[in-house]
């Protein structure tokens, strides 16, 4: 073996990487060349200093973060061919149901169809209804704060005799935000997760209380049931699972937007551009009403931040309301129940379309507390 | 641990994929945080690599990755943390301020200044390195990896990572030199 100033062996043969053939030459030369021993010493001991030197506190990861993957490791190994196959078996079911549903005579819009909104503009009976606008409170021309909050005590109370189905007299006080706070919501339109350094994004495709990370803002915009040329918005925050976060929100309109309002927010309890506190394991929604010019599609940004960093803002994008999430349609039918009861003289009109919505929503399946709260409501209506 | 909120696994493979990961990041997390946080200088943004990384696993076959595990988690933690500093642009040199700001973070409570001074010495002479050496320097270094492991990890051939070692430690000795 020849040592030279580039030749790798004594590093090698340091880290006992060097071939079997050629550590017996190594350590002969070893022996007898002072040069290479000099070398060999100084590597040793530059790997020795970098070794300590690099050493640091063994870190581990959070404890929410630890959450979600053993969550996503309970999902099965899908084999390729699994997939292959269920692409396949896909495709042949929804061929025949295809061509059953070509078979039937007429096509059953009923209470067993597949989509839960009611689409205004297609339904005779709401469309000859006439319009009246939402109660223009709480927004500004172009641009909203939104005054995310916490659950109030009301809220939780509410929540609790839902779950216990017990009759409340809340639904005919509660405000609209606390309607919409006894409720966990999952929206399913756009969304973005903030992660604990709100320092990378990405899409929300899970249906958890709370978010994993340190906050998750779920969107979707539906037309207006009472209304079909306005749009309403629904936001749904979620905090952080073990920590608080802060979190400031900004609607701003897109030009076609002639209103924004906010449903169940007064003029004194706008929130100004201050920051919101929601505390770790909770989650709150919230409405914006919208009228656009006809066939605006793009309602406007949200942007937001969370504990001081700035997040990707939401482009919001209206979808059709056959395409509605079953969470959009009940906060749909919890803003017509709040319509019916601002406002007297269009009880009958907004009775007409809750009673729609509401039975589009019992004919689906959904957890036993909106069956609760429907029932309650209608008790509220006299319906 | 099982999660809250969540169902007991139901089928041997699931239980057999669970307990895969849960090992897998019971024995490599803390070693990939340090990683990280030696490439990234944030160990925030580590941990979201590392957590990146593990998610990737539980989207593997355990027969497919079993058998390189390690150098396995070790590329994909490089390669997460590398488009990190790509998409940031993190990619100038250093400097001193950086560095006491990432020891102090990093640094025991009970750990004493002169390890937070080595540390520093040895990042600011690794940051005078090219990429590939200071990368097999860290694999071998840091975190003991083999030849065979660091090929894995960088694609690198076993003579070259030799060769990278060897001019890499001798560069870092002609500093430690200079610095004394």
């Amino acid at each position: 073996m020849k040592a030279t100033k580039d030749n790798p062996a004594p590093t090698n043969f340091l880290f006992e990487e060097i071939p079997e053939q050629d550590r017996a030459d190594f350590l002969k030369e070893l022996e007898n060349n002072p040069e290479l021993r000099q070398t060999l010493e100084e590597l040793e001991q530059t790997k020795a200093f970098f070794s300590e030197a690099l050493r640091s506190p063994a870190k581990k990861l959070h404890s929410a973060q630890r959450d979600l993957l053993l969550n996503t490791a309970q999902q099965p190994d899908r084999h390729p061919m699994f997939v292959v196959f269920a692409v396949a078996a896909s495709i042949a079911l929804f061929g025949v149901l295809g061509w059953q549903f070509m078979q039937r005579p007429e096509r059953d819009t009923g209470k067993s169809g597949p989509v839960l909104a009611i689409d205004p503009k297609s339904d005779p009976l709401i469309s000859a209804l006439p319009e009246q606008e939402i109660l223009r409170i709480g927004a500004k021309e172009g641009y909203a704060h939104l005054p995310v909050a916490p659950p109030s005590a009301r809220a939780l109370e509410l929540r609790k005799s839902l779950e216990r189905d017990q009759a409340s007299e809340l639904f005919a006080v509660c405000p609209l935000p606390d309607l919409l706070n006894a409720f966990d919501h999952t929206y399913e339109g756009q969304a973005v997760i903030c992660r604990f350094t709100a320092k990378s994004w990405h899409p929300d495709v899970r249906a958890a209380v709370t978010s994993q990370h340190a906050a998750t803002l779920a969107v979707e915009a539906i037309p207006c049931p009472w209304k079909p040329t306005a749009s309403l918005v629904f936001l749904n925050l979620k905090g952080g699972l073990k920590a608080d976060c802060t979190v400031l929100a900004d609607f701003e309109a897109s030009p076609t937007v002639k209103l924004i309002s906010l449903p169940g927010f007064s003029e004194t309890k706008e929130s100004g551009a201050a920051e919101i506190r929601i505390p770790a394991g909770t989650q709150s929604s919230l409405v914006i009403y919208l009228e656009t010019s006809p066939h605006s599609q793009i309602l406007g940004q949200l942007k937001w931040s969370v504990n001081g960093s700035a997040a990707p803002p939401i482009t919001v994008q209206r979808k059709a309301a056959a395409e509605a999430s079953r969470d959009a349609c009940f906060t749909s039918l919890l803003c017509t129940f709040d319509e019916w009861r601002a406002n007297p003289e269009q009880r009958p009109a907004r009775a007409i379309v809750f009673d729609r919505i509401a039975n589009r929503l019992i004919a689906g399946e959904g957890p036993t507390t909106y069956t609760n709260a429907i029932r309650h409501m209608r008790t509220v209506m006299n319906l | 641990m099982i999660p809250e909120n969540q169902e007991e696994p139901r089928h041997p493979h699931e239980l057999a994929h669970y307990a895969f990961v849960e090992r897998a990041m019971a024995v490599h997390e803390s070693a990939l945080i340090r990683y990280a946080t030696t490439l990234l200088n944030d160990s925030e943004l580590a941990r979201d690599v590392v957590q990146d990384t593990f998610l990737k696993l539980c989207k593997q076959r355990e027969s497919a990755v079993r058998p390189r595990l390690k150098a396995w988690l070790f590329k994909v933690c490089r390669n997460r943390a590398y488009d990190h500093l790509r998409k940031a642009k993190r990619t100038e040199r250093l400097d001193e301020i950086k560095w006491a700001k990432f020891s102090a973070e990093n640094a025991a409570p009970d750990e004493s200044a002169l390890q937070q001074e080595r540390f520093e010495r040895a990042m600011r002479m690794l940051e005078r390195l090219p990429r590939n050496q200071r990368d097999v320097i860290i694999l071998k270094l840091q975190q003991g990896l083999s030849y065979k492991e660091i090929r894995q990890v960088t694609g690198l051939s076993e003579g070259n990572i030799g060769f990278l070692l060897h001019t890499g430690l001798k560069r870092l000795r002609g500093l430690l030199d200079d610095a004394s």
